[in-house]
């Protein structure tokens, strides 16, 4: 028996390429999953500086230190950097890294397509990035690519389209292969309902991401047809309707808001009751309300453009279904926080960022509910509300728990432990900051200061400073976060196969680092059962 | 013995895996073009 499981192993060991052939070549999952993790982490330097240099300008009113147009450019380019680049490889790292470990799965389903769904955003990226440099410079009409403004961009155009396109087609590949996974690969006594919620809420994110991605693709292919081809779909001296793009773009981004958090949730599920050392509270009401999050989330997306004017039957429908919304969200949190009721917490990097993110990530549902209501978001529509509404969300939200999920697997993933107290700095720095940074931008958006803009009225300054002077030090402080794992991976006290007292799960069979193949032959029935709470 | 039902049901499970994989790729594929049809 054993000689038959560790075939495809010894074959590995004897022709497996070394050096950088390695690493286009690969198949396997956990190296995939490195590569996204690690390509996510350089697009998050870039967008950050892109921030930084946002936030400089805006450090004091009148024009300083970039021309409108760069400064209009820096928006666009953070925007799309940090969600497709940052935020969305991110997650597909995490589940390249974990599904098939959770599921008892050798790897994932379709690995040659896994290596093409990473190899293409390298790519795309180096096409979106290359417009920074072209006559004209890069996109500057917003990440939302609104008609007739984005058509007016120069050579850049073109080069965004395909790069949204390349994008997307890695997207809904990396999503086809996860369900595909998932569904077929599960070992023996792997029921849905048994599943970790990380993999649950990975599974409604991928056909998500089947369902909203083609729609984008859509939409911007008829951009690139209006602009070349001669068609006006949203042209209206041609009879079509630059409102429809609007509706497009926001049946797929609103979609995209959740494909953001839903996986974010999943990380929080695992972290909780790990520290809290109680099972997950209501696992089952929490598959459901990520499901009902997820339908929820294809029928509210003209709160996006409340203020284009429609009728007062459609403004009532997407109000009412928005603020539904909160209704599932709410279930999750108060599940998140019955989990530790009474449990016995610790407090290690990985629940710190987790409690944050609970805590910071309801302040953003809070902002997001008072822009559901449509009175409301005719006064705070493009306003810096709006700015600190959205970063409340993906940042104190997902990235807090993409930082969370990263101490918490580090040392599964690299067999040794992270520096603690550098991890714990790391976490008050930017806990304090980020809030230095965001908080504030409520103010200036109720105050009036409108989005995208390099210059602003002498009212908004002082406020405009306390946020940019928060944006310097959150910036400085990711620097800790490269340390502590660069630090880890090179060495560091060995971790356990279980790492943490309270860890339940398959991965945490496996030892730390785990074998480059990992469950060639599934787990016994037994062991799942045990793995499981 | 054991090892190689393992491998076959593997193989199995991989093709079933390509059945899926199929069947999304079609799905996305004609909700991409089905906004075409719809708006010409």
């Amino acid at each position: 028996m054993s000689e038959a499981a560790a075939h495809p192993d010894a074959h590995h060991a004897h022709h497996a390429p070394t050096g950088i052939k390695r690493w286009l070549v690969t198949t396997n999952h956990k190296d995939i999953g490195t590569m996204y993790l690690v390509f996510s982490l350089i697009m998050f330097f870039i967008g950050g500086s892109m921030a930084m240099i946002i936030r400089l300008e805006l450090f004091q009113p009148g024009l300083q230190w970039v021309n409108p147009q760069f400064f209009n450019s820096m928006t666009t380019m953070h925007a799309l950097v940090m969600i497709f680049g940052a935020v969305m490889p991110a997650w597909t790292g995490f589940a390249n890294w974990l599904i098939p470990m959770m599921i008892g799965a050798p790897d994932m389903a379709l690995p040659r397509l896994n290596n093409w769904s990473f190899w293409i955003l390298p790519f795309a990226f180096t096409l979106l990035l290359s417009t920074l440099f072209m006559p004209g410079g890069g996109p500057a009409g917003g990440w939302t690519m609104y008609p007739p403004l984005t058509l007016q961009l120069g050579d850049a155009f073109p080069f965004l389209i395909f790069a949204v396109h390349f994008m997307g087609a890695s997207s809904i590949a990396g999503a086809i292969n996860i369900i595909a996974t998932v569904f077929n690969m599960r070992a023996p006594g792997m029921t849905l309902m048994k599943l970790p919620l990380f993999v649950w809420t990975w599974i409604i994110t991928a056909f998500l991401l089947i369902a909203s991605i083609p729609v984008l693709a859509g939409a911007v292919t008829m951009l690139l047809t209006d602009k070349f081809f001669g068609t006006s779909f949203f042209s209206a001296a041609g009879g079509g309707d630059p409102v429809m793009f609007q509706h497009l773009f926001w049946f797929f981004g609103h979609p995209e808001v959740y494909i953001l958090i839903l996986p974010a949730f999943g990380i929080a599920s695992a972290i909780i009751p790990t520290f809290a050392r109680k099972p997950l509270f209501g696992y089952s009401s929490m598959v459901y309300a990520a499901a009902s999050i997820a339908f929820l989330s294809f029928i509210v997306w003209a709160h996006h453009m409340f203020t284009v004017g429609m009728p007062l039957a459609g403004e009532l429908f997407f109000m009412y279904a928005t603020v539904l919304i909160a209704v599932p969200t709410g279930v999750k949190v108060f599940n998140w926080i019955a989990t530790m009721w009474q449990g016995s917490l610790t407090f290690e990097t990985p629940m710190l960022f987790a409690i944050a993110f609970v805590v910071l990530f309801t302040i953003g549902g809070f902002s997001g509910l008072m822009l559901g209501i449509t009175p409301i978001d005719f006064q705070y529509h493009d306003t810096y509300f709006v700015v600190a509404h959205f970063h409340y969300v993906l940042v104190t939200g997902a990235v807090f728990a993409l930082m969370a999920g990263t101490y918490f697997w580090l040392p599964k993933w690299t067999g040794h432990m992270y520096d603690e107290k550098l991890g714990k700095l790391h976490f008050w720095l930017s806990t304090i900051s980020v809030n230095v940074l965001f908080f504030p931008q409520h103010f200036l958006g109720l105050a009036g200061m409108p989005r995208r803009i390099p210059d602003y009225a002498v009212q908004f300054a002082d406020w405009n400073m306390v946020s940019s002077i928060g944006g310097f030090v959150f910036g400085a402080s990711q620097i800790l976060f490269v340390i502590g794992i660069v630090k880890c991976v090179r060495g560091g006290q060995k971790a356990t196969a279980q790492v943490w007292e309270g860890a339940h799960g398959l991965e945490w069979t496996l030892s730390s680092p785990p074998p480059y193949h990992s469950f060639s032959t599934p787990p016994a029935p037994a062991t799942i059962e045990g793995g499981m709470r | 013995m054991i090892g190689r039902m393992a491998m076959s049901r593997q193989d199995e499970q991989r093709k079933a895996a390509v059945r899926t994989a199929i069947v999304l790729a079609l799905v996305a594929l004609v909700f991409y073009l089905s906004f075409f049809v719809s708006k010409f």
